[in-house]
């Protein structure tokens, strides 16, 4: 008689438990859900609130300093959001009356600060607008991310505690590589410096190296107008030449390997590059465009090339086309202009 | 009358200069909120747990902001552990630590990751001089703020 509707309980238990969803950061329902779990008590809600934004400003102004010590740029450009225009009662009513709207529900509450002291500083209210789409659309996406990734995050977690050394203090179970970054204060300031002398003569020589594979065609036209092709493949060694500012990055790197125009026409190539070009692209799908001049050796004789560097994927692929002219001799009969186009692969 | 003026006005020139100069939330405010709470238990750890909270998304939001600018440097900045200890743990174990009036001024968001520290089982000489160093830091973050 019971079994059935017990059934129903029980499956709409787990449904409802199901149906709890990943949530990154507090957003407007746990903000909402406050008011619930105070007994509506105005005085404890407001407490709850005000400690959550004591928090959110205390975690943001902790690592801007941390930040600014080491980077101020980067730290001015990260950290520029406005948050502190409002009080906090007023910050507090402004997001009882933004969360009040249902579909606000999945917008973090540190976005919803951002956007109560964007539109007191004057931001007008079709960028507000878009502020808050773009927030829904990154909240929502990362949510369905964590949903997918979920299993792998935790294999990693899991992985990362397991391979954690008896004695954790070596490493701070960080994973490898954690003694490689560089370390801000307030630190760990006695492994640093007891690492810092160990490394020295070792660090110093391999510190900026690079490596990456790179292999594609070069086209000529030959005597008879028609046509010809061969190929080149390269190991790219990119040296810690390396110089980046705010807005513009130059690399320098060299590559040795073969090059074959013809069966009884092929050996080594060996050049040196200097790429330059702005940072980061704004095209969709291209991380980086940079400018590719170049001078080495082919089959021993002297060639010049440019070209241009378009980074992909991550900056892990590079897609290169390069003009190549060469001093050629009658011995061995080089094309005396050719165009190399290659993809490399970044490790 | 003139004393009662006399007094008041030592009060309201006294009142504000007690005030410290305080960057983040520390020791004091962390013992402050049981009675700001009124001794309610239940408040008290809510009010924790949203300052808690709200610190780990602040950290959060903004590491992934500057992950988008910088990866290398967004990981070196946001390196150490924060989440070994659940909430409920971090809690209790923030208590224990401010309970020492020597580690008052140590600000929260330091106290999070030394008491991820003492999760880890970090040997004691480190986090006495991880302590020591964020002594140092807000110190120093407090004196360049006067100037």
């Amino acid at each position: 008689m019971f079994s059935r509707p017990l059934i129903i309980v029980g499956f709409a238990f787990v449904l409802l438990c199901g149906q709890r969803q990943n949530r990154i950061f507090w957003d407007g329902s746990d903000w909402n859900r406050i008011e619930i779990q105070m007994n509506q008590q105005s005085e404890s809600i407001y407490r709850v609130k005000a400690a959550h934004i004591n928090g959110l400003l205390d975690g943001r102004l902790y690592y801007y300093l941390k930040a600014w010590e080491v980077e101020p740029v980067l730290a001015e450009n990260a950290y520029d959001d406005p948050l502190d225009l409002l009080r906090h009662k007023e910050l507090i009513k402004a997001l009882d009356k933004f969360y009040s709207d249902p579909k606000h529900n999945t917008i973090p509450v540190i976005s919803a600060i951002i956007i109560a002291n964007m539109r007191i500083g004057g931001i007008t209210e079709p960028v507000v607008y878009k502020y808050i789409e773009e927030t829904r659309f990154w909240a929502n996406s990362m949510k369905a991310d964590i949903d997918t990734m979920s299993v792998e995050i935790l294999a990693a977690k899991l992985d990362k505690h397991l391979s954690k050394p008896f004695d954790i203090s070596d490493r701070y179970g960080r994973g490898p590589g954690y003694e490689r970054k560089r370390v801000l204060k307030p630190k760990y300031p006695q492994v640093l410096d007891k690492d810092d002398k160990e490394m020295t003569w070792y660090m110093q020589l391999l510190q900026g190296w690079k490596f990456g594979i790179i292999g594609g065609i070069n086209w000529w036209s030959a005597s008879d107008s028609a046509g010809s092709s061969g190929s080149v493949y390269n190991l790219v060694i990119k040296t810690p030449l390396h110089f980046a500012t705010e807005k513009l990055e130059t690399h320098v790197r060299l590559e040795t390997g073969g090059v074959k125009f013809s069966t009884d026409l092929n050996g080594n190539q060996t050049a040196a590059y200097i790429q330059f070009g702005l940072r980061d692209s704004n095209i969709p799908l291209i991380n980086r465009m940079m400018l590719d001049i170049g001078m080495g050796s082919t089959l021993g004789n002297t060639s010049f090339s440019s070209g241009l560097l378009i980074r992909l994927r991550k900056k892990k692929l590079d897609l290169i086309t390069r003009y190549v002219s060469a001093t050629s001799t009658s011995e061995t009969k080089l094309p005396p202009n050719w165009i190399s186009i290659s993809l490399g692969f970044n490790f | 009358m003139k004393r009662v003026t006399l007094l008041l006005l030592i009060f309201i020139t006294y009142s504000p200069a007690q005030q410290m100069d305080r960057l983040f939330w520390n020791g004091s405010d962390w013992r402050r909120l049981e009675k700001l709470a009124d001794y309610d238990p239940e408040l008290t750890y809510m009010m924790k747990i949203a300052y808690i909270n709200g610190i780990l998304d602040g950290r959060l939001f903004y590491y992934l902001k500057a992950w988008m600018m910088e990866q290398t440097f967004a990981d070196s900045l946001y390196a150490e552990t924060v989440d070994y200890l659940t909430p409920r743990e971090l809690v209790k174990v923030l208590d224990n630590f401010y309970a020492d009036p020597i580690n008052g001024y140590i600000p929260l968001p330091s106290a999070i990751i030394i008491s991820n520290m003492f999760g880890e089982r970090i040997p004691m000489d480190t986090i006495n001089e991880y302590i020591r160093h964020s002594k140092e830091w807000i110190n120093r973050m407090i004196l360049e703020q006067k100037q």
